[in-house]
């Protein structure tokens, strides 16, 4: 994708680089010696395995995937919802939390 | 805010208390004094800290990948302009160019009162600089050091591909060390060679190299022109001009592409920070501090300005790092950095207007007086000394708004870039706090009472 980054690309432990050649461009991928990660059969980019390759595999290339890979899209989708859901209640109450703070804050200093 | 302070000193020190009595009342301003009510300084900067903090927990809420995609793409194709325009901005770009040269050696000696150093400092890099990031990139017609360069012979020499962006951040940093430290904004004599050195220096670089090698690639003043130019709705391709959405054209994968053009965008904003940050009161007690200790003053600023500017390519790397690993991602970090990075031009254009709103408008009417006789002006150019005080909320404004939009683009980048919607948003922890301290910074020092950077300008270096 770009020009100059495979000589490393500090804080993680350097084994190896893998430049993606494929027709849609995807960006330089780097797998930390301790991980096995899963390589998408149909443009080559490299994820965690589960949710993250699931995910990957049902929104880029969704019409070329078997019946049991698109369930499973479906359901890492659906799991992704109920923890977004979660996020999004902690989301309004930091909101919340932030407006009101403020309110009080300003109430009692400034006058 | 260096120019400022240049220009507020060259003005003499009656007009130093008019004309910087518009930033004091900024800040007075900004924290409500004109409708009674007491903000403390700490709770201001807060409270904008607190919004782009609440501008990420609302951005959050969008997890619709076709919803953002349809809002970047949103725009049209309108009709370019023909070759008579271009050929007309190329000759505007020259005389301008060569009048500032030319007013800059053979006009009055008192930079207030020299149509180069209005033209350069409130016209150019005040206004000109706005154009580019509200309307769009014109520089690559305008310019006036590449059409010079263009009428010279080319060597064509390959450029080295390994130096990619990397001399532009060197020349960026180098350019504004210039103008931070010389008296570049009191001095036409010293603009006026220093126009025709960079001259000089860009005509030999295009012979060389090629004028599109050395105006697309090394080139710095071109180069953050380009890249305000890629938040500009206005944008020239090969079809017409085409009309978007502000900021986003950097959503784009190719907005930017190296690690050198990542680190330019860091240096873009590190340096207006910079210039900014040389005219509070803080730094001149640091500086003192240090000359007292017997550091030579030149060594104090340079120390503390590649201090600084390390200081903010860390961090930035620190927020791509926890980008790296809250998004669950094998992505290099360098490659994070590159699709991350070009939400921080947002905030370099905000932070832009915000810093140089008031310069200009107050010193508008100089130049338009001392541009209608510029080799006999008036003793004292009038000078607009009492802004209305909205004109501070705008720059507030301004400052809100640019990161607002960063967040956005960082927020649509992630989200192009990592398959799991939650753990897109989480990638955006690092940036968002990174952002926030940013935010408390610049509201400081746009909002901070300006003073003379000691141990400068004025009397010379």
């Amino acid at each position: 994708m770009a020009t100059g980054m495979a000589d490393g690309d500090g804080g993680d432990s350097s084994d190896s680089s893998h430049t993606q050649a494929t027709t849609e461009p995807q960006p330089e991928t780097h797998v930390p010696d301790s991980e096995t990660p899963r390589r998408c059969p149909h443009c080559g980019f490299e994820l965690p395995a589960g949710d993250q390759y699931q995910l990957h595999l049902g929104l880029n290339h969704y019409e070329r995937l078997d019946d049991v890979d698109q369930q499973a899209f479906r359901d890492a989708y659906q799991q992704e919802e109920a923890a977004l859901t979660r996020f999004r209640i902690i989301a309004l109450g930091g909101l919340v939390l932030l407006y009101f703070g403020f309110l009080l804050v300003y109430a009692v200093l400034a006058v | 805010m260096a120019l400022r302070v240049g220009c507020l000193a060259a003005i003499g020190a009656p007009l130093i208390a008019l004309l910087s009595e518009p930033a004091i009342a900024h800040a007075a301003a900004l924290r409500g004094s004109t409708s009674s009510v007491e903000v403390p300084t700490w709770l201001f900067l807060t409270t904008g800290g607190g919004t782009v903090g609440a501008s990420f927990l609302l951005a959050s809420f969008v997890t619709d990948r076709a919803f953002m995609r349809s809002v970047h793409d949103w725009g049209f194709t309108l009709p370019a302009p023909g070759r008579l325009v271009s050929l007309g901005g190329q000759l505007v770009g020259i005389a301008v160019v060569a009048a500032t040269v030319g007013i800059g050696y053979l006009g009055p000696e008192t930079g207030y009162r020299n149509l180069a150093i209005l033209t350069v400092w409130v016209g150019w890099w005040g206004g000109y600089v706005a154009s580019t990031y509200l309307i769009g990139n014109t520089w690559p017609v305008l310019n006036p050091f590449r059409t010079v360069a263009s009428l010279l012979p080319s060597l064509d020499r390959p450029y080295p591909d390994r130096l990619g962006a990397w001399p532009s951040v060197a020349g960026l940093l180098a350019l504004i060390w210039v103008e931070v430290v010389s008296p570049l904004a009191d001095d036409p004599r010293l603009l006026a060679t220093t126009i025709v050195a960079y001259t000089a220096v860009t005509a030999a670089g295009s012979v060389v190299y090629g004028t599109d090698t050395w105006f697309g690639r090394v080139d710095p003043i071109s180069r953050v022109f380009a890249l305000f130019g890629q938040f500009a709705p206005l944008k020239r391709t090969d079809g017409g001009l085409s009309l978007r959405l502000p900021g986003g054209a950097l959503t784009a994968p190719d907005a930017l592409s190296g690690r050198a053009e990542t680190v330019f965008v860091v240096a873009v904003l590190y340096v207006t920070t910079f210039d900014g940050f040389v005219g509070t009161g803080l730094w001149a007690r640091l500086i003192t501090a240090v000359v007292e200790v017997g550091v030579p003053p030149l060594v104090g600023y340079l120390g503390a300005y590649l201090a600084g500017f390390g200081l903010f390519v860390a961090a930035f790397w620190w927020a791509i790092g926890l980008a790296r690993r809250f998004g669950r991602t094998y992505i290099t970090q360098a490659a994070l950095a590159e699709r991350f990075a070009p939400s921080l031009v947002a905030i370099a254009a905000g932070y832009h207007i915000a810093h140089n709103l008031g310069f200009i408008l107050g010193l508008a009417p100089s130049l338009a007086v001392v541009a209608a006789s510029p080799l006999s002006p008036p003793q004292q150019p009038p000078v607009l000394t009492t802004l209305p005080g909205w004109i501070s909320g705008l720059e507030l404004a301004f400052v809100l708004l640019g990161h607002f939009i960063a967040v956005w683009i960082a927020h649509a980048a992630a989200y192009e870039l990592l398959p799991g919607r939650l753990e897109a948003i989480k990638s955006q922890y690092g940036i968002t706090l990174v952002m926030i301290a940013y935010t408390i910074i610049s509201l400081w020092i746009v909002t901070t009472p300006t003073v003379s950077p000691p141990f400068l300008g004025g009397g010379g270096v």
